[in-house]
């Protein structure tokens, strides 16, 4: 089998650049509705850009996901990979993928909640716990990417229609539930953390589900 | 050690459309196989099952005396290389060549180098935007450089000019003779890959009607011409596979050992040589395409 080490790089190698690109992105807009919105108002609050960063991770980890359930394997396959060190990486990688997201979201977050004063500005404290922010945003993005696993499995092995309905399935079940809670979840007064850990571990079930797809799955031929 | 490949009754059907039937068939280890047959004759869907790609409704891929389907480490001693694959067309050549070094165990990246200046490939041009001949190439590189035990090349001159094709053999025959490995090509020109091939592997409507030394394929077919009113007799013969007539002259295909009453028309100005190897597999596929009547 080919050692991990090998197959990591394999991934950094394929992200490197959509990460510099997005974390890019994501800290001009955090700088944007902090430092900068602050010099025409009063006070800057990053509160406020909480939601919508974290979507913007999810949305990040959905479709990077998808795209390495799908296209990857291909890929893989092509390189003599077997379906079991795939799959494995592929887990693996989601993990380090959704952790690396979360720290360096909350890195950004507090790292300019920390460094306003020092430019002047004056910001609202933040209502969210780092490190429990860290990990909500870890575990949610993990069942993203597990559920959008399944999805591209679906895409891949059966029909763009079933794909789709599971995207929307997943919409209605899960999203509006990440969304809503988030405040709650990752508070500093109440922080829900038996949730994340629930999360987590369901997480860690839809991966291991994900497998029976991919365990005797053919390597689609259709040309695109 | 090179391991043998050997297809245990496979059977394939796509949409309850059957492919393959019941394929037996060995791939000797360190030998170079052709895999012949007419488009369509479930040649490449053969290829996917031997890399693992896909799994057969029924039988076994034995490699090493391990079943493929039950133990997929093995598949890491196949590697089926395709040509103007969609996977690639994002990825930049080198990007190609890059994941092959990772992913690849037996990886020559030296070989890869030298084979993409021989080849002239532009290493940061997108795979998408190579021309077919280029993205052949590639393959090509890929296949050569993967050094893997048992290599499958599904068509890999397509595209290519007759230069650069009598280069990928010449390449191909240097590299088998430094590193003997088994490899199985798919191919449509066979005359000028024929060089190459020691064994041939002939499929037919998703079954293998030759498995024969490549010497002993081509030399079951003669060319037998002459008088027509000498050969006329012979020309229903069940081993007949091809006739042509002009003037007076008859020419059949004979497939098969030559009964000795023919043999004795050389005597009468009759002719016998051999057929090429293009010939005689065209001869085969228009044979089997009238006994469908579907034409």
């Amino acid at each position: 089998m080919l050692p991990l080490r090998k197959m990591i790089p394999f991934f950094v190698m394929q992200y490197r650049k959509a990460y510099m690109i997005f974390w890019g992105i994501l800290l001009i807009v955090i700088t944007d509705q902090s430092i900068v919105r602050s010099f025409f108002a009063s006070r800057g609050n990053l509160n406020y850009s909480l939601p919508a960063t974290t979507t913007a991770v999810w949305i990040f980890v959905l479709v990077t996901s998808i795209y390495n359930a799908t296209h990857l394997f291909s890929l893989m396959m092509n390189y003599s990979i077997t379906r079991k060190t795939y799959y494995k990486t592929l887990v693996m990688w989601s993990f380090i993928n959704c952790m690396l997201m979360a720290l360096f979201t909350v890195a950004l977050i507090y790292g300019v909640s920390l460094i306003a004063p020092w430019v002047g500005v004056e910001l609202t404290p933040l209502n969210a716990n780092p490190l429990i922010m860290f990990y909500h945003l870890s575990t949610t993005s993990m069942i993203i990417s597990a559920l959008s696993l399944i999805t591209g499995a679906l895409f891949y092995f059966y029909h763009f229609i079933v794909g789709i309905a599971s995207l929307l399935l997943y919409y209605v079940l899960f999203y509006q539930y990440f969304f809503h809670n988030f405040g709650a979840l990752t508070g500093i007064d109440q922080p829900m953390v038996m949730q994340n850990h629930l999360m987590l571990i369901l997480a860690c079930m839809l991966f291991g589900f994900g497998w029976l797809f991919y365990r005797r799955g053919n390597v689609s031929t259709k040309k695109k | 050690m090179i391991p043998t490949l050997e297809c245990r009754d496979i059977n394939k059907s796509f949409q309850a459309h059957p492919v393959l039937h019941q394929i037996n068939v060995t791939f000797e280890p360190n030998v170079i196989h052709g895999l012949l047959g007419a488009n369509g004759v479930g040649k490449t869907t053969l290829m996917h099952i031997l890399a693992g790609h896909t799994y057969p409704d029924q039988g076994e891929i034995i490699v090493d005396g391990h079943n493929l389907i039950l133990n997929e480490e093995l598949r890491s001693q196949v590697s089926l290389v395709k040509v103007d694959d969609v996977i690639w067309s994002e990825y930049k050549v080198k990007e190609i060549m890059a994941y092959g070094e990772l992913l690849h165990p037996n990886w020559d990246a030296k070989l890869a180098t030298r084979l993409l200046e021989i080849f002239k490939l532009p290493l940061k041009k997108k795979y998408s935007k190579l021309s077919r001949g280029m993205k052949s190439l590639v393959g090509i590189v890929r296949g050569l450089a993967s050094r893997c035990p048992i290599t499958i090349l599904d068509e890999p001159t397509l595209g290519l000019d007759a230069d650069k094709r009598e280069l990928f053999y010449d390449l191909l025959l240097q590299e088998y003779t430094k590193y003997p490995r088994t490899f199985i090509i798919s191919t449509h020109l066979i005359d000028e890959a024929f060089k190459l091939f020691e064994k041939i592997i002939y499929l037919e409507n998703g079954t293998i009607l030759a498995n024969k030394d490549s010497d002993t394929f081509v030399q079951q077919a003669k060319l037998i011409q002459g008088d027509a009113r000498l050969l006329e007799q012979w020309a229903k013969d069940s081993h007949v596979i091809h006739e042509e007539s002009l003037g007076g002259t008859l020419a059949l295909i004979w497939l098969g050992d030559l009964p000795p009453a023919l043999t004795t028309l050389l005597e009468q100005g009759i002719q016998i040589s051999g057929v090429s190897p293009q010939k005689l597999v065209q001869y085969l596929i228009n044979m089997n395409d009238q006994n469908r009547g579907e034409w």
